[in-house]
């Protein structure tokens, strides 16, 4: 299981595109309105800078993984203890991206199918994906399927072109100010935070050395296509209905209607919602197998997986209804972001340079 | 290796599970609503009413025999929401209701004056309905009224409303999205455009495109504006692609017709410190003229010229007498100032705000159109007249 730099790109790219732009602009536009997009800048910096330190904090140990390091950082136990929130976090957030994606996929596409079945039949493809080939499959998966989500994203804004409204985005700044443009940025920045599970792919890479590149160009491009959807949307629909759609780009690709005759082209949005899922999934279901594995010193990884799936089946199922859903992602964004991304990466990058530092001497 | 008989197993169910429907929902269980529309009852109930297609009917019209019988029908059902309502139609229909192609919304005047509120969430929460539609407020009669005219051109009668205008210069499919755009600007009111029904020359009955319904903060109608008036204001907002401009030359005895296009519009606010607002509204365009009744000969600079100028100059004035029918008898802001002055001057907007409503009517607009006549068509003076009539 060896990856390159270019499939880091992809991977990372494709994990966060889809999901950040449908589910975080709306709380975005909630309080920055048509300055959601100056608020998506603020997030790209704040993960930039979070990404930098999670691949400063990798190289410091390029063989091992974030399970090893962190017990070659703070010792054995204190590593492992410091290990309990990430489990968590891995193993649930699995379950909620497999409960987002059933809830979306029902309100867009299949009103009356049951939610398990939606549910299993992405549990099947993440499983099978993770145990054929581990890492190595998905970040294949990622290569090929990644410019298939980034071709609609530019055929889904080529084709809203004439409903463009430029005068939607002013006046900038004004209208919100710098708190909310700030507080806008938070939600988008918790999606993209997540590029911090490079933390245990760059111990997989041929060349280490690139992983710094290849993760911020990944960040940087995924923001890039974030920050064209918040202005389109604003553009198509104003400053204060962004707001209120619960997915604002599906709403408004709905919306588009070329000479009459191209129209109904949400499907596109399902298809870049549903890869950047699959890819996240995936992700976030092989380190959760693998470090598991790592950490109980189990030989063969994959026998985690028939371990850890049902887990995230249950979990995927608990959310009584949408809003509940949605409260994760509010936990997320309050909790597990500044502590479990933020936090805990960059206290651990000081300890260990500090104590590399110290060993070197 | 060893687990691909398993894998093989897993993709078969796959195929089974996903490629299918789960709930068997063929085309000849749904029914297509091309339009709907509301009224309001005298008893303060909703009526409903859909235009159905009716599939095997559409196949024998554009096959060429006339056959004589519609390929639509109409369904109502009445209730104390538009859900139960609608409801009480389906009650009637033993096909599912799909609205995914559904393009008009008639809602009857009564129900305009009685207020809109109730009525609007429906189109963008429940996922079937496409944003991308058009709501018409029937003057001086009912929605079901209108989904009964029939009208010849159109297979199904519906389409008719919403392809007169954009044959007018009108956008189409937009006007629920702007409606819910300047509810929740602060400052503007909701516009609708209108139709009504007119008896042609003909016995049969028509529907007609009228012009543009404004309502007020609370949803409800506050008047209309006429076909002209409309499209005015459509200039003002940059909306329109088309207008006929016909005005009378004094100074050569007849009038000038002039097709505009190109359509330009620019606000310029200033507000001075008693938060007294002045607007200067410019409008560009490119007119070619179609229609010359005077003696004029337009290959003449100077009489093209007097016809620029004098159709700018009157033209002007009918957009300031629309302005102020706005302004003064309205009183609602639906002509984008509020939205100016908020990019103009962001500051004073934040402070003043809240009494926007009272600041509107008070604005000294100045308007000043500025159409550059660039073709005057196949001739210059008219062709009927002798050589020495013509004013060259």
């Amino acid at each position: 299981m060896k990856i390159s730099g270019y499939q880091l790109f992809w991977l990372i790219f494709t994990m966060e595109f889809g999901m950040t732009a449908t589910y975080s602009l709306s709380s975005a536009a909630f309080v920055a309105k048509q300055d959601a997009w100056i608020s998506i800048i603020v997030a790209t910096l704040i993960c930039l800078f979070t990404t930098f330190v999670a691949v400063r904090l990798s190289l410091l140990y390029p063989e091992q993984t974030f399970i090893q390091y962190s017990q070659s950082i703070l010792g054995k136990w204190l590593g492992k203890i410091i290990l309990v929130p990430y489990f968590l976090m891995w193993v649930s957030v699995t379950g909620i991206i497999l409960r987002e994606y059933a809830d979306y996929v029902i309100a867009a596409l299949f009103s009356s199918t049951p939610l398990w079945i939606v549910i299993l039949i992405m549990l099947g493809a993440i499983v099978y994906v993770t145990y054929s080939g581990g890492l190595r499959s998905i970040s294949r998966c990622s290569e090929i399927i990644g410019p298939i989500s980034v071709l609609s994203a530019i055929l889904v804004i080529l084709l809203s072109a004439k409903d463009w409204n430029w005068l939607r985005l002013l006046p900038v700044y004004s209208n919100s100010g710098l708190l909310p443009i700030v507080k806008g940025g938070l939600s988008p920045a918790s999606f993209l935070a997540e590029s911090f599970m490079v933390v245990m792919l760059i111990a997989f890479m041929t060349k280490p050395e690139r992983a710094l590149v290849s993760s911020l160009a990944g960040v940087a491009a995924a923001s890039f296509a974030v920050l064209a959807m918040t202005l389109f949307i604003i553009m198509v629909l104003g400053p204060n209905l962004p707001a209120k759609f619960i997915y604002p780009m599906y709403s408004v690709v709905t919306y588009i209607s070329v000479m009459e005759f191209i129209q109904n082209v949400d499907v596109l949005t399902v298809l870049i919602w549903i890869i950047g899922i699959f890819i996240k999934a995936s992700l976030y279901f092989f380190i959760t197998s693998y470090g598991t594995a790592q950490l109980f010193h189990i030989k063969k990884w994959k026998h985690t997986v028939w371990w850890i799936a049902p887990v995230v089946f249950v979990i995927s199922l608990l959310p009584r209804n949408t809003n509940e859903t949605m409260n994760f992602v509010k936990f997320w964004r309050d909790v597990i972001f500044p502590v479990n991304l933020v936090g805990i990466p960059l206290l651990l990058w000081i300890i260990g340079s500090i104590r590399k530092k110290y060993m070197l001497k | 290796m060893k687990h691909r008989p398993t894998a093989f197993l897993f993709l078969i169910l796959c195929i089974a599970l996903t490629t299918g429907c789960w709930d068997r929902e063929e085309l000849s269980d749904r029914v297509f609503d091309l339009a709907a529309s509301t009224d309001l009852n005298k008893d303060g109930t909703y009526l409903t009413a859909g235009q159905f297609i009716i599939p095997s009917r559409i196949e024998q019209s554009s096959k060429g025999g006339t056959g004589g019988e519609k390929p639509y029908f109409i369904e109502t059902g009445s209730g104390k929401s538009p859900l139960e309502a609608i409801q009480k139609a389906r009650q009637k229909l033993s096909r599912i209701i799909t609205r995914s192609h559904r393009r008009n919304y008639y809602i009857g005047e009564d129900l305009a004056k009685h207020g809109i509120k109730d009525m609007l969430d429906a189109f963008s929460r429940d996922p079937g309905n496409r944003i991308r539609m058009d709501i018409w407020v029937v003057k001086g009669n009912t929605g079901l009224e209108a989904l009964q005219v029939p009208y010849p051109l159109e297979k199904v009668p519906a389409v008719a409303s919403l392809k007169i205008h954009k044959a007018v210069g009108g956008t189409s499919g937009t006007s629920y999205l702007d409606f819910m755009i300047a509810s929740s600007t602060e400052g503007s009111c909701p516009t609708l455009p209108v139709v009504d029904i007119v008896q042609g020359d003909s016995s049969q009955r028509t529907i007609r495109f009228y012009g543009r319904a404004i309502f007020n903060h609370d949803y409800k109608l506050a008047g209309y504006l006429n076909f002209v008036e409309g499209a005015y204001r459509q200039w003002i907002l940059k909306r329109i692609s088309y207008l006929d401009v016909e005005e009378n030359i004094p100074e050569a005895g007849g009038s000038v017709g002039v097709i505009v296009t190109n359509f330009g519009s620019k606000l310029k606010s200033r507000i001075s410190s008693e938060n007294k607002v002045k607007m200067e509204i410019e409008l560009s365009g490119v007119g070619h003229v179609s229609e010359n009744n005077t003696n004029l000969d337009l290959r003449g600079q100077k009489n093209l010229k007097l016809v620029q100028n004098t159709i700018n100059k009157k033209t002007s004035e009918h957009v300031l007498e629309m302005v102020t029918k706005v302004q003064k008898q309205y009183g609602a802001d639906v002509l984008g100032f509020n939205e100016a002055l908020n990019r103009q001057h962001p500051r004073e907007w934040n402070k003043i705000k809240g009494q926007w409503d009272t600041i509107f009517q008070d604005i000294k607009v100045t308007v000043n159109v500025k159409v550059n006549l660039k073709s005057v068509g196949l001739v210059g003076p008219p062709l009927q007249f002798k050589e020495g009539d013509i004013n060259k």
